[in-house]
């Protein structure tokens, strides 16, 4: 094996790359956010403060480990083909083996960076008191198998893909399920040793195993009745044993597939990405084609821009995948309406996350093809590029978000106060999201920095804020919704300062001048 | 009137157009005119300033000093009139790879405001000129490189402009590419239109254009005809001349002439550089024959145009 060349390069590249910055800030920064949060709405002694910080902290690391990892690692191999140096990389005498596997030791170093930001707030619960070594064993096992799949899926996810979109988004459902996988796997290895252990010894410890030991599901784990500490001991080993087993038996077996695709496909020139075979089921159907024709043909004549939001199929798709995936969570929610009103906020920050990326995304394509310099020469003017934009933004998320609204608005359940101010907040930031993050997309960062800038002042930092408003704000104005009130003005003053300084930037053309050049 | 104006305007004029970035000068108070019908070569190497100056002629980025007029109209004050009149081709494709190539000329149809009515026959007009129409229902990321191209021409083309700014439309193209390239623009010609292309290479528009600039670093350094190019840029005039036996001899004595500036044998020929080109050549065989020097034989060198344009450009490229 010969990975020095790549590690060496990768590591030249990563040095220079402003991405990690980026995230370590981003890293402490959603740490210190929650901690501040919790401490604010804090109940029980210290001990229970740590033990639920220590809980908290670990599913929240786990989680962005499952989500950032493969985001970051899926764009590792399919830029290479893009930008054809993946070629040259295999005109060396290194093999597809040596690629794959410097690439994922260079972002496992990545990941870890990640992690050590992180360190310092996880050290503080050990302070709090209240967290045992089970605990520790547990977080330390679970996180590093969701390191391990999050990995493994960024790579499978980058070696099958040339686009960046594709490639971010297949690696998300990659980790979704690896690690699904990987949890469920392991339980059912537990289940069957413990089993075993039982039949042997016709003793009642079955109900004794914990529900899930699955990464990120660890709960407490209750005590063996008969054999006490050493049983609990056997359990918790033989769990850490497993899912760090499976975690990396699935990470070798696709880090392998990885390798092998990657030697058959390598020499395979990319001219234009098909259409995926679920595409395609749309739009060689009559039925579909005229379905979707008749709201996008009268587009282009009245609003070309707008009509550039749904061209393709796979964004007239997206459209109604959110409007399905609303729908299916909301008739779901109806079913299990314990949770209804947790869940509708995080529902409703889900699809805003969706309109950041999408809006963040926008005009970054056509920097990029160059198609921005085409259309800024045409009788068009700025205000109708960003106008058309807006209005193709909006459109786009429009059933989603009339669903949800209305449902929310409309719902069975008593409407608090509280919720009131929530659908004036969403409402708002549905509105002015688009402003924001078209502004952010002719910005030369990262894409992933643009959007998470997005997210953070678009609908994060507000929804805190609002939040905190509402709660000191209550003994003055008696109701929280004049808070609410506050927030969406000053939304609605940033989305007019984005718009002035996206219509600036066009104008000006100050995105076409190179300064790094001059 | 300003129509009338514009109806008697060259194509493009342009009084000491500069642009900078930053610090770096990037067009240097350049003079420019091209006239209508012409198919006007702009040539300079890399990092000249071709791509700039299109740049400033489509309006889409402004200059920094001087002034530019497309067809009487100002590109900076009159922008709007200027995108009417122009078609920009720029030195990559932006296309939308998923996109079709119809849907792709019907989108810019619509930017450029034609109605939906008359587009139809519109993109079918201009995908029959540049040879696409088998292709019309193609993912455009599917095409080749010299279709691209032509898909390019064919969008510039979509709102009938009278003036095209062609930047480096035949680069990257194979020989056939580029000849259809070429044939498609002379056809582009003869139906009136002015054409500016761009390129780094002189002898490819050789044949084509009638009229010709070359800028080096921002700065114009010629303008006018093609053949035009060669009296101006070569230093002195070049010619050979062999001799019976003699070359040593012959040597001395051409070297002593005062319109000579450098007298060397290659080959056994003599290479005579004269001091410069208005000198007539006839003393050439009567200094020798005077001197009892056999001439066999005199002509004049015919220095590539591609040599000129590495002369003219030599030592200031980037
Ligand atoms: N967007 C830009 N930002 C900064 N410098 C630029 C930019 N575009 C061009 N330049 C500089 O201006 C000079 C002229 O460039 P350009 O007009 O593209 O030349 P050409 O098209 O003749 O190759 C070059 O030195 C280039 O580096
Ligand atoms: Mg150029």
């Amino acid at each position: 094996m010969n990975v020095a060349p790549v590690l060496n390069r990768e590591l030249k590249a990563e040095a220079r790359n402003p991405l990690n910055y980026w995230f370590r800030l981003l890293g402490a920064g959603v740490v210190v956010a929650s901690f501040a949060l919790m401490m604010i709405n804090q109940t029980g002694s210290a001990a229970q403060l740590g033990a639920r910080l220590f809980r908290e902290l670990n599913s929240m690391l786990f989680f962005s480990t499952a989500i950032f990892v493969p985001m970051l690692t899926a764009d590792c191999l399919s830029r290479e083909k893009r930008d054809g140096t993946l070629g040259l990389l295999f005109l060396t005498p290194l093999t597809a083996r040596d690629i794959v596997i410097g690439k994922s030791l260079i972002h496992t170093v990545r990941a870890f960076t990640l992690l050590l930001a992180a360190l310092p707030i996880l050290l503080l619960p050990f302070l709090l008191g209240g967290v045992s070594g089970k605990d520790v064993a547990q977080a330390i096992s679970s996180n590093l198998s969701a390191l391990l799949l999050a990995l493994a899926a960024g790579l499978l996810a980058s070696v099958r893909n040339v686009e960046w979109v594709r490639a971010v988004v297949l690696a998300e459902i990659f980790s979704g399920v690896f690690i699904w996988l990987c949890g469920n796997l392991s339980e059912l290895i537990v289940r069957c040793i413990t089993g075993l252990v039982w039949l042997a010894q016709k003793v009642e410890w079955i109900r004794a195993i914990p529900p899930s030991l699955g990464p990120g599901l660890s709960g407490p784990i209750p005590i063996g009745p008969a054999l006490g500490g050493l049983f609990d001991f056997f359990i918790l080993a033989l769990g850490i044993a497993g899912e760090l087993l499976v975690a990396i038996f699935l990470f070798v077996f696709v880090i392998r597939r990885a390798v092998a695709h990657l030697q058959q496909t390598w020499q395979e020139e990319v001219i234009a990405a098909p259409q995926p075979e679920w595409v395609k089921f749309f739009s060689t159907s009559g039925f579909w084609r005229s379905f979707f024709r008749w709201n996008t043909s009268r587009t282009l004549d009245r609003n070309p821009i707008a009509w550039l939001q749904e061209y393709s199929w796979t964004a007239r798709l997206t459209k109604w995948g959110w409007f399905t995936a609303v729908l299916l969570s909301e008739l779901f929610l109806l079913f299990n309406y314990s949770y209804y009103f947790e869940w509708q906020v995080r529902l409703a920050l889900l699809l805003a996350l969706g309109i950041a990326f999408t809006s963040a995304w926008s005009f970054r394509g056509e920097r990029q093809s160059g198609a921005l310099e085409l259309l800024l020469v045409t009788p068009l003017r700025a205000r109708q590029l960003i106008g058309g934009r807006i209005w193709g933004l909006w459109a786009h998320f429009f059933p989603a978000v009339a669903l949800l609204m209305f449902l929310w608005l409309f719902n069975p359940f008593q409407l608090s106060r509280y919720h009131l101010g929530m659908i004036y907040f969403f409402s708002s930031s549905y509105l002015t999201l688009p402003f924001i993050g078209l502004c952010f997309s002719l910005t030369r960062w990262h894409f992933l920095v643009a959007w998470l800038v997005t997210t953070a002042t678009g609908v994060l930092l507000p929804y805190f804020a609002a939040s905190l408003l509402a709660q000191y704000t209550r003994r003055y104005w008696g109701t929280g919704i004049s808070a609410y009130w506050v927030i969406c003005a000053l939304q609605v003053i940033y989305a007019g300062y984005a718009f002035f300084r996206l219509h600036r930037n066009l104008t000006q053309r100050t995105f076409a001048v190179d300064h790094a050049a001059s | 009137m300003p129509n009338e104006t514009a109806n008697n305007a060259p194509a493009v004029q342009t009084y000491g157009l500069t642009r900078v970035y930053g610090s770096m000068i990037a067009l240097n108070a350049l003079d420019l005119t091209v006239n209508k019908g012409d198919l006007f070569g702009f040539i300079g190497s890399n990092g000249a300033g071709k791509t700039t100056t299109l740049r400033i002629l489509a309006t889409f980025l402004a200059p920094s000093g001087g002034r530019a007029e497309v067809l009487g109209h100002d590109v900076v004050k009159d922008a709007d009139a200027v995108r009417h009149v122009i078609g920009y081709m720029p030195d990559f494709f932006g296309v939308y790879k998923d996109m079709e190539v119809t849907e792709y000329l019907d989108f810019f149809g619509a930017c450029y405001k034609i109605p939906s009515a008359k587009r139809e026959k519109t993109v079918n007009d201009v995908l029959e000129l540049v040879g696409l129409t088998e292709k019309r229902g193609a993912l455009i990321g599917a095409l080749s490189r010299g279709m691209q191209q032509r898909l390019g021409l064919a969008r510039v083309l979509i709102h009938d402009p009278q003036l095209l700014l062609l930047d480096e439309p035949a680069s990257g193209l194979d020989p056939r590419a580029r000849i259809e390239m070429m044939a498609i623009l002379q056809e582009l010609q003869r139906l009136g239109k002015t054409i500016i292309i761009s390129s780094h290479i002189l002898s490819e528009l050789q044949t084509l254009c009638n009229r010709v600039a070359i800028i080096e670093k921002g700065k114009l350094i010629y303008s006018g005809p093609v053949q035009g190019v060669r009296d101006q840029m070569s230093t002195g005039q070049i010619y050979w001349v062999t001799v019976k036996d003699e070359t040593a001899k012959a040597l001395e004595l051409l070297k002593a002439r005062p319109e000579v500036s450098e007298a060397v044998a290659v080959d056994g020929q003599v290479k005579v550089t004269f001091k410069d080109h208005e000198t007539d050549p006839g003393f050439l065989a009567e200094t020798l024959v005077r001197a009892g020097v056999k001439v066999t034989g005199l002509w004049e060198d015919e220095l590539g145009l591609e040599e000129v344009f590495l002369r003219v450009t030599r030592g200031e490229t980037q």
